[in-house]
């Protein structure tokens, strides 16, 4: 027992490694894309070749660091500013540590809640949008039904099944081996054989009752899941209207004083997920618009937009 | 698997040679020595070899757990050496099964588990470090079949000949133990386990 939770402690990182990456998609599939932070005394502003974010320091919550990264936390979902200290100079790293301890104070209330590209001139489709708890059901849901996740489901269940079955042998075989009235392998193997069509089988049939259970209750459970999940980060999720603007350069999205100018080639695709149009970004991330917010008119220019700008398939999964 | 007929040839042959062995050899031979019959509880009965005693009658009365033990000690002059002891287990309740005994025997040592459980408590009853002799497996014992399996103890502990039979339906187990490292060792128990009989 005391070996299994070594392993497993052992074993956890890489665990939760696949499962970070059944859910937000396979590594290694997007190339490094260089980006540069300006902190100043607005907030922090990230900058590549087709993406521009900015994130006023009300959203920054702090820093934190390990031996290889530093964290900036910020109140956008699940989603802290990552920067490799490989990358920063000492003083670039300092330079990090002082503006995000003094930052906060600089802009320490949110701004109104009004849309940061209104007076853009153009004729971009905008909508404005609040998301539901369903909506965040819905995209909760999406993830859990990834083929990935599928995959790494029914390997757990292959696991589980194949552990629980070996649970009984394994203890067996340990009680055997350290047995100080052990019983001479050459006697005790083909019994142990023996016992895997008898003794052995048992175990191994409530282990598979157990898989079936848990399988069969899946659906079930993911729905639960995801509704509680959207219901949580419904209540969590900051408050006020989100703005997104479409036009032939990519999309533009505001909230809460942050917004972020993105620019086609940032999305993977563009889905239709019940009420929502999800579109998947090249880092795992999705952008969600619910179509409600769009009116006939407008909804059908953005399909058009979509459907010029992105491949229809939602991309890889 | 009957080793009666090699062992009295063996015996034969040594007569032979050292005549004066035969009044021994007689006595531990079963069937020609001279025995005396003792009742045990559910009808069981043994021939007990000339030397071999009950030991504390009292005991054999069984108790309240559903087996009873009794134990039975060799006091010939060989046995001062070797130490020769059986041990017989009977239970109040019968044998579970249909069939015969031998049905009912086979029954008893089925299962792997079954079996292994049984190699291993031989092996812990003898001592440490002890070894089998030979496979666990059915043997004849006078005309009946035992599932049987001898020990090889270390040293300065008694090897062990461990045995069950099943009789009319009721199971008989037995635990014999002796000091003897020959290769000819638990004659007189195997003539004992043999004559086991029921008679109700």
């Amino acid at each position: 027992m005391t070996l299994a939770c070594l392993t497993l402690h052992a074993a956890y990182p890489w665990l939760l490694q696949q499962r970070l990456v059944a859910a937000i998609g396979p590594p290694g599939e997007d190339t490094p894309v260089p980006m540069t932070y300006r902190f100043d005394d607005a907030g922090i502003t990230q900058t590549s070749a087709d993406l521009e974010a900015f994130l006023p320091w009300h959203l920054i919550k702090g820093l934190d660091e390990d031996r290889l990264h530093l964290f900036v936390l910020t109140d956008v979902e699940g989603e802290p500013i990552v920067l490799a200290k490989a990358d920063l100079t000492t003083a670039q790293a300092d330079g990090v540590r002082a503006w995000t301890a003094a930052g906060r104070p600089l802009s320490p209330h949110p701004p109104d809640d009004t849309d940061p590209f209104a007076d853009e001139a153009g004729d971009a489709v905008r909508i404005a949008f609040t998301l539901t708890a369903e909506d965040r059901a819905a995209l909760v849901t999406r993830t859990l039904d990834r083929p990935a996740m599928r995959r790494a489901r029914m390997r757990g269940a292959v696991l589980l099944f194949v552990g629980l079955s070996l649970l009984v042998p394994g203890i067996v075989a340990f009680v055997w081996a350290v047995d100080p009235y052990r019983v001479p392998f050459s006697i005790a193997f083909p019994l142990f054989l023996e016992m895997a069509g008898t003794d052995f089988l048992k175990p191994a049939i409530g282990a598979a009752a157990v898989v079936l259970l848990v399988l069969a209750l899946g659906p079930w459970n993911r729905r639960w899941a995801a509704r509680e999940l959207g219901r949580d980060l419904a209540r969590e999720a900051r408050p006020g209207t989100s703005y997104a603007h479409a036009d032939a350069r990519g999309l533009s999205v505001a909230q809460g004083g942050a917004w972020a100018r993105l620019g086609w080639t940032n999305f993977r695709g563009c889905e239709r997920l019940g009420e929502l149009i999800v579109l998947p970004m090249r880092w795992g991330s999705v952008l969600p618009l619910p179509t409600r917010a769009f009116d006939p008119d407008a909804l059908a220019r953005f399909e058009a937009l979509a459907a010029r700008h992105l491949p229809s398939d939602g991309g890889p999964s | 698997m009957s080793r009666a007929p090699k062992r009295r040839s063996g015996w034969l042959a040594l007569a032979c040679v050292f005549p004066a062995l035969t009044v021994a050899g007689a006595a531990w031979g079963g069937e020609t020595a001279r025995t005396r019959a003792v009742r045990l509880d559910q009808g069981f009965v043994i021939d007990l070899p000339e030397g071999w005693t009950l030991e504390d009658p009292a005991e054999a009365t069984g108790d309240a757990t559903g087996r009873m033990t009794v134990r039975l000690v060799c006091g010939t002059l060989p046995c001062k050496r070797t130490l020769e002891v059986c041990t017989l287990f009977l239970r109040r309740d019968p044998v579970d099964g249909d069939g015969d005994d031998t049905a009912r025997l086979d029954g008893l040592y089925a299962s792997p588990t079954s079996r292994y459980t049984r190699i291993r408590s031989a092996l812990k009853s003898t001592s440490r470090d002890a070894t089998l002799r030979g496979e666990f497996g059915k043997v004849r014992f006078g005309t009946r079949l035992w599932y049987a399996v001898e020990t090889q103890a270390a040293n300065r502990f008694k090897s062990g000949l461990f045995a069950a039979t099943v009789i009319d339906g009721r199971y008989l187990g037995a635990i014999c133990k002796t000091c003897e490292t020959g290769e000819i060792r638990h004659e007189a128990a195997r003539a004992l386990l043999g004559s086991a009989r029921r008679s109700e």
